[in-house]
């Protein structure tokens, strides 16, 4: 199946556009790479089978009103960029002040270049959906919070799938100026066949901090494919939480890197997974300074005959002392042919730091469950609070309180019809 | 501060001397023919053989394995030779009067007096030089309570259906690049039988030496527990100091009937090789055991030397009710790689599964835990937890965690922890304020530190092993 | 016994101790009292060795010998014991092993012959009863999961065995419930003798109607900047330290 690669690679060679530095460094890494395989680490548990057939490019495309007015979320108050299988919208109403929007292909000269510089920067080179996402770049959305600017409404991002057996690459470059505040959301959604590979690269300036909340609403036979490599500024702050349901085939990558010191990472990671999803979260917290702080928290609940793979790796580097890295996973097992693998990692190399991991898999705990029951609950009634609960533990700790209201809103309806 | 804690963390390598005896040593190089030598000096019957052509020939297909947190220059295997016995011993084991005096000397400065009437009470011994057994004792004792405990080359003469039976069942040919090795060229190692209902009434122990230059030991045992016996077990292992790396595959199988227990205890101490990472022995080991109805395996390590450990003694609960346990401390100096941990594969009912790993880097050692645990759908209602725990003594060591765990049974509990640590100067500072110098400091925190494995050694070899940490531990505080 | 003079101390070039001087003789029991961040409990450290701080001037001796000059064990084995403020945790290391190492250590100094085990024994189970602490914490991990309460008594029981000649105590009453604090004086009250002086840190007065001092200083920003007798503690306790600097600066 390593006719994706070469389809990379014989795109790459036909565009032609000022990215082309970028697609010609991915040519040369993906011919170097193979296609994992079951001995691939990376893809131990995560078989690529449902990626093994012909994908059309989507087209570009419009949405009535009707169906434009179900995207909203008009509780939200956000500014919403939306992509219809892979393809931007126009953006509509007033920008605030210090953000700014631009496509890869609208920069001027100078912008450019320094958007050269920023790609590839966070992104680690052995990616290698990275690499095809590159292979084939040929536009992208840049989104730029000046030094200073405070932009405190919600830019929400929607990638809505539409066009079956289509193939649908997309780029994100956010980057934030030092002492910069923003607030992002993504919102995928989407049930037809379509393969998605996505890139996003962020950028945190010093002191810089950004509000993340991730949707991964993608069902069914929607193919999800997506890194999220995140590289974080002198004391900068990322407070991010990711509620993903399950589809054929979801693969997120999830990287954090503390590239100066004193930063701070919270990162709240929630999946909910039925039927016959294949959910895979990997994620990859470096410490490359010092005094830098990461606190991951990461809950599942696997039903049916769904799979959950997780690995989550701290990796602290020679020169990261006095870092203070924990991560806590957990998982409920559903049903009896539910299965998961995780596999929290730590790498250290500092001694003056303060490293936990814990990972527990388990059924919902018998005294709580119990204690439900004495007070008059049934069983599938308590049993179904307690699960619920276990997520909604993390969502509550969500200081945005629309965002809250709407993924609290959310977990529950897709807690509610995982159990029917 | 770390560099006084490191310094207390050195040590002289105390069994690094070499005995001079004369030798007959297969030149270097791996091929049928030299397996077949092999097995013409043991005067072996022909299915052995057999088994180990076949495995040779699986081997030869096989890759190296490279996924382990260790690195080093690749193995040259025509390089090394795959015999070596003293020349003494070429008529096969006999009694003690009649073994070289100078390998008896051997074993006694390593502190294994072979005298049964010097012995600690209650512990027999299996002395392994190079790739033979040169005496085991305790012999007849044993064999009134109907405890087989001999070479495993012996047993394949006197008892060729046990060892046909079970040698393989559990870690087969096949099973991965240096079990396949092993299985082509095995030389000596002990066999141990425990017949039903017996509690083994003492502490087995073998005790492993490799003296010989540029050989290999490839060492293989087997012990066989029946229906509710029991048996305590312990390996120790030394080497010469050499600038030369020497490798040591050995393959352990354990077989745990219904209702039996076995406890199998190591202390490692092969050479480590020098401050630069010189010399040393490359120590791949596959150990495994399987355990039927109510069983228990325990596997307790101590791990000290070795320029390379591989190693991840497992458990296959099979039976219903099992129990299997892994209790580690792994030190890790100068420029030390480990890469060690377990595996606790949860087949049948109720099975339950503990893992206590210590880890201890100092220098530029890296030490890494690497454990799996896996509960098969069948798994109900089992049960595992683990702890890791690291200790980092300096800013240029390594410690690292990578756990698998697999369920696929949701009535099963699988509860990982791991924590890292390091020697703090607040304990340092408290110990030398009442009196104690940094050295015994460091070696109390660090033997604090592995306290909870510790007290899983068996009672005749805690004194002995307490001594052996101590060493590791004792130096020269400038 | 203890003698210190114009003693100046730093941290990372920040200056703590600013020109302190002292004078403890044998059998008598001086309290320092002073505001947080005074410099009290550095001076114990500084007194006792602990790497981090460095001596720009002056000196400190305990019965004529040069205290600097000293490691920080040899320190110990000179006498000097420092009961903690925040004693740590050693987890694994059990108080009874931790106890016999350190007794042995100082016997080892002094050229005698260490306590047999069993005599050993007993003088711990003697010191816990008196600090009332019971048995089975001897057999647990110094200080591991002990509350604030049960590590200040168990740097007491380390105290009453070790027999030092000079007792820093830095704050070993906070924490205490009430009779615990008894206790804990008890304890310095039978050690106590003409040949044993004690130092003690705190931040009230009702220890020390239990302890009675016979000289009480106040140590502020470094220096001893008040000296007194037992009628000081309780001046202070009203007035507050507030009152110094008014009067200061009157
Ligand atoms: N390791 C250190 N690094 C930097 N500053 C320190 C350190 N230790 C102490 N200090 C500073 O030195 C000053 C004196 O501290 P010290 O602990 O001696 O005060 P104290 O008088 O004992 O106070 P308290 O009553 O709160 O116990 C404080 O300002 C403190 O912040
Ligand atoms: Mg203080």
């Amino acid at each position: 199946m390593s006719e994706l690669l070469t389809k990379a690679i014989a795109k790459s060679e036909q565009v032609n556009n000022y990215l082309h530095p970028v697609r010609d460094q991915a040519r040369s890494r993906l011919a170097a790479s193979s296609w994992p395989n079951r001995k691939t680490e990376a893809w131990r548990y995560t078989p690529l089978r449902a990626l093994e057939q012909s994908w059309q490019p989507s087209v570009p495309s419009t949405l009535s009103d009707e169906a434009l007015a179900r995207l909203d979320l008009p509780q939200l108050g956000s500014l919403d960029l939306i992509w219809l299988d892979g393809h931007l919208q126009a953006v509509e109403g007033q920008l605030p002040e210090g953000l700014s929007l631009s496509r890869f292909s609208d920069l001027s000269s100078d912008h450019r270049q320094s958007l050269m510089q920023q790609l590839g920067q966070t992104k680690p080179e052995h990616h290698l959906f990275g690499n095809i996402n590159d292979a084939m770049l040929e536009d992208g959305l840049w989104i730029d919070v000046a030094p200073n600017a405070q932009i405190t409404q919600p830019i929400r991002l929607v990638f809505a799938a539409t066009q079956a057996m289509t193939e649908v690459q997309s780029r994100v470059l956010v980057t934030l100026g030092d002492n910069a505040v923003a607030h992002i959301v993504e919102h995928h959604l989407g049930e037809v066949r379509q393969w998605q590979n996505q890139v996003f690269e962020l950028s945190l300036g010093n002191h810089a901090r950004l509000d993340h909340q991730a949707l991964y609403a993608q069902q069914q036979e929607c193919l999800f494919i997506g890194g999220w490599h995140c590289a974080l500024g002198q004391s900068a702050e990322l407070n991010s939480l990711v509620l993903a349901q399950g589809s054929q085939l979801k693969r997120i990558n999830f990287d954090v890197l503390h590239r100066h010191q004193h930063a701070s990472a919270n990162l709240d990671q929630m999946y909910l997974l039925a039927g016959k999803d294949l959910f895979d979260l990997h994620s990859c917290i470096e410490h490359e300074q010092a005094n830098g702080q990461t606190n991951q928290r990461v809950r599942g609940l696997v039903a049916d005959q769904a799979r959950a793979v997780f690995n989550g790796r701290i990796h602290i580097h020679q020169d990261a002392q006095k870092t203070a890295a924990a991560l806590n996973t957990r998982t409920l097992l559903l049903s009896s042919q539910a299965e998961v693998d995780a596999k929290p990692e730590l790498e250290i190399y500092a001694d003056d730091v303060r490293c936990a991991h814990g990972a527990t898999v388990s059924q919902l705990d018998d005294q709580s469950l119990n204690y439900l029951r004495s007070r008059g609950v049934a069983k599938h009634q308590a049993q179904a609070m307690l699960s619920l609960g276990f997520m909604q533990e993390l969502v509550a700790d969500l200081k945005h309180e629309s965002a809250r209201n709407w993924l609290q809103s959310y977990l529950k309806q897709a807690f509610w019809a995982l159990q029917e | 501060m770390a560099e006084q804690i490191e310094q207390a963390l050195k040590r002289e390598y105390e069994a690094g001397f070499v005995t001079q005896v004369e030798s007959e040593t297969l030149p270097p190089g791996l091929n049928e023919e030299v397996i077949r030598a092999i097995s013409a000096r043991k005067n072996e019957p022909e299915w052995l053989l057999e088994w180990r052509l076949k495995a040779y020939r699986i081997w030869l297909e096989m890759e190296e394995p490279e996924w382990a947190q260790v690195s080093y220059p690749k193995i040259d295997f025509q390089s090394i030779s795959y015999y070596s016995a003293p020349k003494s011993m070429a008529d096969g084991p006999k009694s003690l009067d009649e073994v070289d005096p100078e390998l008896l000397e051997t074993y006694k400065k390593l502190g294994i007096p072979l005298h049964e009437q010097q012995m600690l009470a209650g512990v027999a011994v299996d002395a392994v030089f190079d790739s033979v057994s040169v005496v085991t004792t305790f012999r007849e004792k044993l064999l009134e309570a109907g405890v087989i405990f001999c070479p495993i080359s012996e047993a394949v003469h006197k008892y060729p259906e046990l060892v046909q039976k079970y040698l393989g069942s559990v870690v087969p040919q096949k099973d991965n690049y240096y079990a396949a090795l092993n299985s082509a060229v095995f030389t000596d190692g002990s066999f141990v039988y425990i017949p039903r209902g017996t509690r083994c009434p003492m502490e087995l122990s073998t005790y492993f030496r490799i003296n010989e230059l540029n050989t290999g030991q490839f060492e293989r045992t087997l012990i066989v527990a029946e229906e509710g016996s029991y048996v305590s077990y312990l390996e120790g292992c030394t080497a010469p100091m050499r600038d030369e790396n020497q490798l040591h595959a050995a393959v352990v199988e354990l077989v745990a009937m219904d209702d039996a227990s076995i406890k199998y205890s190591t202390v490692q101490n092969w050479y480590p090789g020098d401050e630069n990472g010189r010399g040393g022995i490359y120590n791949f080991v596959t150990k495994r055991g399987i355990c039927h109805q109510r069983a228990k395996i325990s596997w307790t390590q101590v791990e000290t030397g070795s320029a390379i450990t591989w190693k991840y003694p497992s458990v296959i609960l099979k039976g219903d009710d099992s129990v299997g346990e892994f209790y580690s401390v792994a030190l890790a100096r100068g420029a030390q790689q480990a890469d060690t941990g377990t595996k606790m594969i949860h087949l049948g009912k109720n099975t339950k599964s503990t893992i206590i790993a210590k880890g201890i880097s100092a220098g530029k050692a890296q030490n890494s835990y690497r454990g799996l645990v896996r509960m098969n759908p069948g798994a109900q209602g089992a049960r595992n937890f683990t702890q890791c725990d690291s200790l980092l003594i300096g800013d240029r060591c390594g410690a690292h965690t990578f756990p698998y765990i697999e369920s696929r049974n949701p009535s099963a509990i699988i509860e990982h922890e791991a924590t890292t640590s390091k020697v703090s100067e607040d304990q340092l500072f408290l110990c030398r304020q009442r009196g104690i110098d940094t050295e015994k400091a460091v070696s109390m925190i660090v033997n604090g530190f592995c306290r909870e494995v510790f007290k899983e050694l068996p009672m005749e070899f805690a004194v002995e092993a307490g001594k052996l940490l101590e060493v590791s531990l004792e130096g020269s505080v400038g | 016994m203890l003698k210190i003079d114009q003693l100046f101390a730093q941290i990372e070039d920040k200056g703590i101790l600013k020109g302190l001087s002292l004078d403890v003789k044998p059998g008598e029991v001086h309290a320092i009292m002073g505001p947080n961040g005074a410099g009290k409990s550095t001076l114990g450290n500084v007194l006792s060795g602990r790497d981090g701080y460095e001596v720009t001037s002056g000196s400190a001796s305990l019965d004529g010998k040069d205290l600097l000059a000293m490691e920080i064990e040899e320190r110990s084995h000179a006498g000097l014991f420092l009961a903690f403020q925040y004693p740590v945790e050693i987890p694994g290391v059990s108080n009874l092993e931790f106890l016999k190492t350190a007794i042995e250590a100082h016997c080892q100094a002094k050229g005698v012959e260490p306590p047999s085990s069993a005599e050993f024994l007993k003088q711990a189970r003697q010191a816990c009863k008196q600090v009332n602490l019971p048995q089975e914490f001897l057999k647990r991990g110094v200080n591991e999961g002990f509350s604030g309460g049960e590590k200040k008594r168990n740097e007491m029981l380390q105290m009453m065995l070790l027999q030092p000649k000079l007792c820093i105590l830095d704050e070993t009453d906070s924490g205490l419930d009430i009779d615990a604090l008894q206790t804990v004086a008890k304890g310095v009250n039978d050690m106590r003798s003409p040949e044993r002086s004690f130092v003690i840190i705190t931040h009230y007065q009702r220890l020390l109607d239990y302890i009675k001092p016979d000289f009480v200083h106040v140590l502020s920003d470094g220096q001893i900047v008040r000296s007194g007798d037992a009628s000081l503690a309780l001046e202070l306790e009203k007035l507050g330290y507030g009152w110094l600097n008014a009067e200061e600066s009157a």
